[in-house]
């Protein structure tokens, strides 16, 4: 009976594995910088986490857990000194209006430039909460760090990312305003 | 010390994360609703998250390679927003049929009272991009305090909600959970808007084939991403839920 339970519960993590792949790649990507990075990464982590999955008992503790491993391949990753890839395109400095901003896929480039221009430590940080979705105390423990540092940190990453985001005042738009019906 | 000083950034930080309470949410927006600062401030956070989520498009996991998606993915989407851009979008609801095409004028003189003689009136305009039921039904929560507060106290204000993305869902006929809740909050105060991100609409259509009716209290308006930005210039305070 407790080998069929056993066998169930691993379908259900394996299962649970396959289904958080993308939010471990988004936030791998958002580490590295680097798509196929992101996906070695990703590979990685899956391998190690699938090889101990005997080892979690709650399932609902697998996504802290996996997260985790993911940190520690990244982290392994800079360790070895290995060439970080960054976004070939360097950001564009032209002044935007935010519709033109979200509307151009230049906004990825240059997003991804600003990000990629962090310290590690904050970017591990940024990421996890705004790509992953991570509450402070999750992030808190997949990092192994007091929360109070995950705010710090998280706010210094956002200060840097508006320096080099929103430094240009909004550019007053040429398009009409316009509303299909005001009260 | 005006308002916009009593809030740290670490605290805007957790009000954009979603890790106040709800009693300290209610706080911050309220103060927010009469400081055009602080309300920036807050934007400016909301903003910098959005960015970067959408810089980062979420995958599906129907792909093989991972990040050939991603790149697609992501010009599709854009290629879907710019092609909403420029396309011209007329409302759904009869009584609300009005062009992009049509003069401004039409509309302007009550814009205009709004800003110059009711220098008193307040302007908020909320927005919402995804149908997380928790996070739509604080919405609702946020916005029926704001306008019972300023009713009751005499002051005026005016709300506009607006949907994009996932949010559209919350404006969708035969999908949302909260018709009832939008038509009563509708029927209740007149000075409250809901409008619906017609980009969005486009997009959705294109990619998967489905034809979204939005609920009759919803004007479409033609992005919703430029509307707010454009009510923030016009000196709107903004709050993303």
């Amino acid at each position: 009976m407790s080998r069929l339970t056993d066998l169930f519960s691993n379908k259900r993590h394996k299962q649970r594995l396959a289904d958080l792949r993308p939010k471990l790649y988004r936030v791998a990507l958002g580490w590295c910088g680097s798509p196929s990075l992101a996906d070695d990464l990703v590979q990685e982590a899956s391998y190690k986490a699938l090889k101990s999955l005997g080892k979690l008992e709650e399932v609902e503790a697998l996504d802290g857990w996996v997260f985790k491993i993911l940190s520690n391949c990244y982290r392994d990753f800079c360790r070895k000194g290995q060439t970080q890839e960054t976004p070939e395109e360097l950001v564009d400095e032209r002044q935007k209006n935010p519709e033109e901003l979200i509307d151009s896929a230049d906004l990825m480039v240059q997003v991804r430039s600003a990000v990629a221009g962090l310290k590690q430590k904050h970017r591990e940080i940024i990421v996890l909460v705004d790509l992953g979705g991570f509450s402070y105390t999750e992030t808190a423990a997949i990092l192994n760090l007091p929360i109070g540092t995950v705010m710090s940190r998280l706010n210094r990453a956002r200060q840097q990312l508006k320096q080099v985001l929103l430094k240009n005042p909004v550019v007053t738009s040429q398009n009409v305003s316009y509303m299909e019906r005001v009260k | 010390m005006n308002d916009q000083n009593l809030y740290s950034d670490e605290f805007i930080n957790a009000f954009v994360d979603n890790e106040l309470s709800p009693g300290e949410r209610a706080e911050l927006l309220s103060a927010a609703s009469s400081s055009k600062e602080l309300s920036q401030r807050i934007c400016q956070m909301q903003r910098l998250k959005e960015m970067l989520k959408t810089a980062y498009p979420e995958q599906t996991n129907n792909s093989s390679s991972m990040h050939s998606r991603g790149r697609t993915g992501w010009l599709g989407y854009a290629a879907a927003a710019v092609v909403g851009a420029f396309s011209v979008f007329v409302v759904l609801q009869p009584q609300q049929m009005r062009s992009i095409a049509e003069p401004v004028a039409a509309i302007q003189p009550e814009l205009n009272h709004s800003v110059s003689q009711t220098g008193a009136t307040s302007r908020v305009v909320f927005h919402i991009s995804n149908d997380d039921l928790a996070v739509a039904d604080e919405l609702f929560d946020q916005v029926e305090f704001v306008l019972q507060e300023y009713a009751a106290s005499g002051r005026p204000i005016r709300v506009e909600v607006v949907a994009n993305n996932q949010g559209l869902r919350l404006f969708q006929q035969g999908r949302t959970l909260f018709e009832k809740r939008i038509a009563d909050l509708d029927s209740r105060y007149q000075n409250i808007t809901f409008a619906a991100c017609g980009n969005t609409m486009e997009r959705i259509q294109k990619e998967t084939g489905e034809t979204i009716e939005v609920l009759p209290q919803a004007v479409i308006i033609r992005s919703g991403i430029s509307f707010v930005a454009r009510r923030q210039k016009q000196g709107w305070s903004y709050i993303k839920v």
